[in-house]
């Protein structure tokens, strides 16, 4: 944001004094693009994530059947 | 305030403040890594390294929130107020306790193969066009280092150097760094944990924080659009000419008895600038509402030892000139104000900082 943007306090000889109210505004804008933003990305993320796999033991019907090892090693990532 | 340099102004509130943030987080990370070693028992176990992982992780999500609802909260009540006195020490714990995720994280997945492990994050996965097999680790990184720069600059010797309103924007990339960190989450932990309620509270967690953010700006537009004095059309008080010269205007900002004794009041006038006006003591003051610390809202604070003290860090100024007390040296801009009949008018005319003014006392009208 340029310097010359800022609405200068009352008072003030140099723009080391701006006044917090365009700050606020300048603010509220940030929230107004980033708050759309955000919400877009986290819902596109929850949209795009790959679909449950089935294992193969429910879909055979087999679920008595002891877990693979390798199933095992599947909780530890 | 101005006086020498001291690495931290420890005083009884900072460190009941820090201690208060120590024991939660310790707190959390305890209990969390309890209840996890109970959730993830056998045959569902993972390994104690990726507990404290995501223990660290949520810690300092949960902590990034706590430290960007402070600020609307404080502007939307009162109360909340302590809590933004040492806000950067929670931002500082926030940056810690994210370091030693990221730290963890990078060690585990990256550290064990015979390339650099920061070079292996970085380059490791390139499926930027993926959403489900993004390389979200990387917009963890990215705002790590965005924590780093704020907690390197959190000290007042940096507020002082780059001044108030830059260093508020530098800051205010907090909320890059919260973007990331959401979509670091939602492309990271959200892809492979299908449980809906983890996705609600990522979800609610966001609507707070930019709800909260959306909600006291919108309050405070409210109030200068609907708080705009009307412009006077008397240039003499009690048939006294002003002391000030013909281009004077005075503004009527409301009624004394609006104005509790020894508590502030922000009013804006024509050019949108916010003044703050005082009542002590039978005596009303104006002075602008910007703290020269950081610009805080002074006109939310109140009189303390005779004093205007700002909301939120208690800087402190006389009323009748704008400076610091003894020994301290800042300055802030004062107003002539006058009180006709009950009613308060200020020139909107801002005066240099330290200018002593006549305070107008309510019992009758006064000249500045």
């Amino acid at each position: 944001m340029a310097v010359a943007d800022l609405a200068l306090a009352p008072g003030a000889a140099s723009w080391r004094r701006v006044v917090t109210r365009s700050q606020r505004q300048w603010h509220i804008r940030a929230w107004l693009v980033l708050a759309p933003l955000i919400a877009l990305g986290l819902i596109s993320a929850l949209l795009g994530r790959p679909p449950v796999l089935i294992p193969a033991d429910e879909t055979s019907g087999d679920r008595a059947e002891a877990p693979n090892p390798a199933s095992k090693a599947e909780g530890l990532r | 305030m101005s006086v020498g340099y001291v690495a931290i102004q420890w005083n009884r509130h900072k460190r009941v403040y820090d201690a208060c943030i120590a024991g939660a987080i310790i707190g959390y990370l305890v209990v969390f890594l309890a209840v996890g070693k109970v959730l993830y028992a056998a045959p569902h176990a993972i390994s104690d390294e990726i507990l404290a992982i995501r223990a660290l992780g949520t810690c300092a999500y949960l902590l990034l929130h706590v430290v960007l609802c402070i600020g609307p909260l404080a502007r939307l009540d009162r109360r909340f107020l302590p809590l933004l006195y040492n806000r950067r020490h929670l931002g500082v714990a926030t940056f810690l306790v994210a370091l030693a995720h990221g730290t963890l994280a990078v060690g585990f997945y990256h550290g064990f193969g015979s390339v650099n492990p920061l070079v292996s994050l970085l380059t490791s996965n390139t499926n930027f066009a993926s959403l489900s097999a993004f390389p979200y680790q990387i917009l963890g990184v990215a705002a790590l280092l965005i924590l780093f720069l704020m907690a390197a600059t959190s000290h007042d010797f940096w507020l002082k150097n780059l001044g108030p309103p830059g260093w508020k924007r530098l800051h205010m990339s907090v909320y890059v760094a919260y973007g990331l960190l959401v979509m670091h989450v939602g492309l990271g932990f959200l892809q492979t944990h299908r449980n809906p309620l983890l996705a609600a509270l990522v979800f609610g967690g966001f609507l707070t924080v930019a709800g909260l953010h959306l909600l006291a700006g919108w309050r405070e537009t409210r109030r200068d659009n609907a708080g705009t004095p009307r412009r006077c059309t008397h240039a003499h008080v009690g048939g006294r000419p002003a002391m000030r010269s013909e281009t004077q205007t005075w503004v009527d900002v409301g009624s004394v008895d609006d104005l509790p004794d020894g508590c502030g009041s922000t009013v804006t006038v024509e050019g949108g600038e916010r003044i703050a006006l005082f009542r002590h003591q039978g005596c009303i003051s104006a002075t602008t509402n910007a703290c020269a610390h950081q610009g805080g809202p002074l006109g939310e604070g109140r009189i303390i030892d005779g004093c205007i003290t700002c909301p939120w860090h208690g800087w402190q100024y006389r009323p009748a000139d704008g400076r610091s007390p003894p020994p301290f040296t800042e300055k802030i801009a004062t107003y002539r104000v006058r009180v006709v009949g009950r009613r308060i008018e200020v020139d909107p005319a801002p005066l240099p900082p330290g200018t002593a003014v006549n305070p107008a006392r309510q019992e009758e009208p006064a000249n500045g």
